[in-house]
């Protein structure tokens, strides 16, 4: 057997695409939050996590830009050595202020957070019970755990309640779950999972990575929104989506937290961030405190591209988050869809199984505040046209604006 | 609890989930059978359900055929009856 035989059937798969390669896409340039080059096209950014458009912003990049001059281009080493900067831990003491938590710790990445703390939060003889539609972050992280793991169907709290109630009566219980989910963008039910929690005496960890930002009054997440902030034990996120740079956090009021930096693999066996990103993403947490009107836009944008695509035909989620996914019935179809979305200037994420629940194929959408309702507008307009050109959809409706 | 085997129960709960219409054996190897991870992990729940226990995703290291799951399940059973 040779070297990566065991990987012929994903070879079989990329060669079975018709077209440009979904998972291959080089902009040839990036000049703004919306605004791209793509296969020498101009095309409109439609599918980044760029929720609040900070990524060009002038205070952030002069942020970084300032960091970068006066405090180098990396930190190389990890944050147990000598990559802990002043600005390390002031971003944490930051970040735990925002969350209302006594102690939060940056890692290098969103899936490092995950990965960490799902790793060194229980021990043996513990439990952690996920989401079935969980991130990969969660699941990767989740297989570092000594503790048992076992899944709950997608957003159903009675079969989470049914799964707790089989567990063993000793050791830990960890619930993990999310706020939006980033493939078909709907929300935790988490007012009801938070009072399970309760009842079954278990902890609760949200991964609010698309959900910080976007929801709650003061942007802090879907717990904010639900009013369960109180009952959820840890607050993972990112600064890759709303705060437009790079890394994660894990914030908590769980005695013993400093503890987890010495106990927590990819915490300490990797190199820190560099710190222009945690100058830029220091920047980007006060726009996103300060500004509620970014957060007010991006929910104004969402609810206009739902009801577009709704309008023209497509089935998506009830619930206007600003990820909005078309279910496509097949592969081929959307394969299709993509590559001629892209010849026609937008740019939206494909995604296929096994990378999304329930074998679906969907086009994944996800929406800026930096849009201006009428590039939304025209992009609902050829997604409606090129919609019918695949066969989804019967002949194009005009699409409806607000 | 029916009277069915371990073995046959896990023999249904793995054809339904067939994509294929073949007869499923228990010698048959899972991943074989069309199943991607995440229609094994979700083969995993129905057992739970089926057998109202708990089967650890770990435990899907020792699962390659059809009898392997059904090894696991009545592993855990019978654990469960020796602890009460």
């Amino acid at each position: 057997m040779t070297l990566l035989q065991h990987l012929t059937p994903l070879r079989e798969a990329l060669d079975r695409l018709e077209g440009a390669n979904p998972f291959d896409v080089r902009f040839d340039a990036v000049l703004s939050p919306t605004e791209g080059v793509l296969h020498g096209r101009p095309v409109l950014l439609l599918g980044t996590n760029n929720y609040l458009g900070l990524t060009f912003d002038g205070d952030c990049v002069a942020a970084a830009s300032s960091s970068l001059a006066g405090e180098g281009t990396g930190t190389t080493g990890s944050r147990i050595a000598n990559g802990t900067y002043g600005g390390h831990h002031h971003l944490e003491a930051k970040l735990a202020g925002f969350l209302g938590r006594r102690q939060a710790m940056v890692f290098s990445t969103g899936y490092q957070a995950n990965l960490g703390m799902l790793s060194s939060l229980v021990g043996p003889g513990d439990h952690i019970v996920i989401d079935a539609d969980s991130h990969a972050s969660i699941y990767d992280g989740v297989r570092l755990s000594p503790a048992s793991v076992t899944r709950f169907r997608h957003n159903d709290p009675g079969d989470l309640a049914r799964r707790l109630s089989r567990l063993p009566s000793t050791g830990n219980t960890l619930i993990v779950v999310e706020g939006i989910y980033s493939m078909l963008g709907d929300r935790a039910p988490l007012a009801e999972i938070a009072a399970i929690k309760r009842e079954h005496g278990a902890h609760l960890l949200v991964d609010e990575a698309h959900s910080l930002g976007v929801l709650g009054e003061h942007g802090r997440g879907l717990a904010e929104e639900a009013g369960v902030e109180a009952e959820v034990d840890f607050v993972v996120g990112t600064f890759s989506k709303s705060l437009g740079a790079v890394g994660g956090f894990c914030a908590s009021d769980v005695d013993g937290f400093e503890l987890l930096r010495l106990a927590c693999r990819p915490y300490m066996f990797t190199a820190s961030l560099p710190p222009s990103v945690i100058a830029s993403v220091a920047r980007a947490l006060d726009r996103l405190t300060m500004e509620p009107a970014l957060r007010a836009r991006l929910a104004d944008n969402a609810r206009r591209l739902h009801a577009a695509l709704t309008a023209a035909g497509f089935e998506l989620g009830a619930d206007p988050t600003p990820i909005l996914s078309i279910r496509v019935p097949d592969a081929g179809t959307a394969i299709a869809f993509w590559n001629r979305l892209v010849e026609r200037g937008i740019y939206i994420n494909l995604a296929l199984p096994p990378a999304t629940p329930r074998g679906l194929c969907l086009l994944r959408s996800s929406v800026s505040a930096a849009h201006e309702p009428a590039q939304l507008d025209a992009a609902a307009r050829v997604v409606a046209e090129v919609g019918a050109e695949v066969g989804l959809l019967g002949r194009p409706r005009r699409a409806v604006s607000g | 609890m029916s009277n069915e085997s371990v073995a046959s129960r896990v023999v249904r709960l793995v054809t339904e989930r067939v994509p294929r219409a073949e007869a499923v054996t228990g010698s048959a190897v899972i991943r074989d059978l069309g199943l991607d991870s995440v229609a094994v992990m979700d083969l995993v729940m129905a057992v739970e359900d089926e057998f109202d226990l708990v089967f650890p995703l770990d435990r899907l290291g020792e699962v390659e055929t059809v009898d392997d799951l059904a090894r696991v399940v009545s592993g855990i059973l019978e654990q469960r009856t020796a602890a009460t």
